[in-house]
């Protein structure tokens, strides 16, 4: 957008929804119709016009062309920040899983065939501990693979520093690691004030903890700081927008992208399986669970770490992935065409 | 958009109508014109011109084999039941 472009602005006001639903379109497209689709927007603002139809209508736009941008330019520019956007689709989606995941309680899984385990488990049973396992080991793939996102980020500083960031890009990307490092710290400490398990009737267990109150308050920070941990991963995405990236310097975080979606995938699936092989699992006697063996610990920890949320955990865990898998896709795609571009422009 | 409105009586959206916009440039069947008050006026190209009437014909031929064959119905309807299921 041009000063003089910025002059001629009438002086309607549009609505936040609107703004934002202009600005998820990809720069080239901004570049191209942004000036038309916002005179639109302002001539039914006028009009006194009801808005959120074609805001909705706007966002929906924004998402197709994502998908297909039909009429981008044939530019290395215009395929590296396609590529650059897909990543970060593919990635911080990765983040709300997290979040997903950080609702079940984690715990340390043995394996299905531990000798307590096998007599008492039916093959519904066994499926879920095997799953909750696979789980397990998703998840900290996931938080391997977000430390490496930000080694990654890191590696481009001096880059970032450059651009229209510049001097903020270190509070940007180095936030949501500090909340990362703060979440540790506070599971460690909850963990800490376990007391002891309590294996109720049903076989669902409870923690009880040592301080209650100082627990309370740990259980509060930790979502806190997820939260905002989740939402100041939109500064290292602005910050790497605004950084004038090379088309090589996404190569990592294609990488990344894929792998994100491989073990978002492989969580989504662990979830799935539990939630059906649970249900399949006949309750187990009270006095087998009490009597709980080194096997059995597990199989209580099984029953009670998703409940009754395994559906919509398992739902969501799976848009996740099916989002990440196609952002990812985009973005190889997307990066190859840059690569070839530039190839040809060298 | 007033006039798609009135004579289609169809509301378009502005993320409906400028992505059906850049695919129709994209296929080199519109072009833009220079801006007019923060806005771009498009016009067809011969490309377009010829698209659009084949695409006009085929809707004619659609609507008039339509409105035969709605013809010979209303016939038989009105030679009553016996004709309508014959």
């Amino acid at each position: 957008m041009t000063g003089s472009d910025r002059n001629e602005k009438s002086a309607v006001r549009l609505p936040l929804a609107a703004r934002c639903a202009l600005v998820a379109y990809p720069p080239w497209w901004r570049e191209r119709y942004g000036q038309d689709q916002e005179s639109f927007l302002e001539a039914l603002a006028v009009d006194h016009r009801p808005l959120g139809r074609a805001v909705l209508d706007l966002a929906v736009g924004a998402v197709r062309v994502r998908l297909r941008p039909a009429g981008m330019p044939q530019t290395v520019g215009a395929w590296r920040d396609r590529a650059r956007a897909s990543i970060a689709w593919a990635t911080v989606p990765a983040l709300v899983a997290l979040l997903l995941v950080s609702a079940i309680e984690q715990r340390s899984f043995g394996s299905s065939t531990d000798a307590g385990s096998a007599s008492l488990l039916s093959t519904g049973g066994r499926v879920a501990a095997d799953a909750m396992t696979s789980f397990a080991w998703a998840s900290i793939a996931m938080v391997v693979l977000l430390l490496i996102g930000w080694a990654l980020v890191g590696r481009l500083a001096g880059t970032v520093a450059r651009g229209r960031a510049g001097k903020r890009w270190l509070s940007l990307v180095t936030a949501p690691l500090a909340c990362g490092v703060v979440e540790a710290v506070l599971s460690v400490l909850r963990a800490g004030l376990v007391a002891h398990v309590v294996v109720s009737a049903g076989g669902h267990s409870r923690l009880v903890y040592r301080h209650p109150l100082a627990a309370q308050v740990a259980s509060v920070a930790w979502g806190v700081v997820a939260v905002a941990g989740l939402l100041s991963i939109f500064g290292v995405v602005l910050a790497a927008r605004s950084a004038d990236l090379r088309v090589r310097d996404l190569r990592g975080g294609v990488w990344l992208s894929q792998a994100t979606a491989v073990v978002l995938f492989v969580a989504a699936f662990a979830s799935i399986a539990w939630g059906l092989g649970v249900t399949h699992q006949p309750p187990i006697p009270r006095a087998d669970l009490i009597g709980s063996g080194p096997g059995l610990r597990p199989w209580a920890g099984v029953q009670s770490s998703i409940g009754a949320e395994w559906p919509l955990i398992s739902s969501g865990l799976a848009v996740v992935s099916v989002v990440s898998a196609r952002a990812a896709l985009i973005a190889r795609r997307s990066y190859n065409a840059a690569r070839e571009l530039a190839a040809i422009g060298s | 958009m007033k006039d798609v409105e009135d004579f289609a009586r169809v509301t378009l959206g502005p993320g409906t109508v400028f992505g059906c916009l850049a695919r129709l440039e994209e296929r080199g069947l519109v072009e833009a014109l220079e801006p007019e008050d923060r806005r771009h006026p498009y016009r067809l190209t011969a490309a377009g011109v010829t698209a659009l009437e084949q695409q006009l014909s085929e809707l004619q031929r659609v609507t008039s084999t339509g409105a035969t064959r709605l013809g010979a119905t209303r016939g038989r309807l009105s030679n009553g039941p016996a004709g309508a299921q014959a």
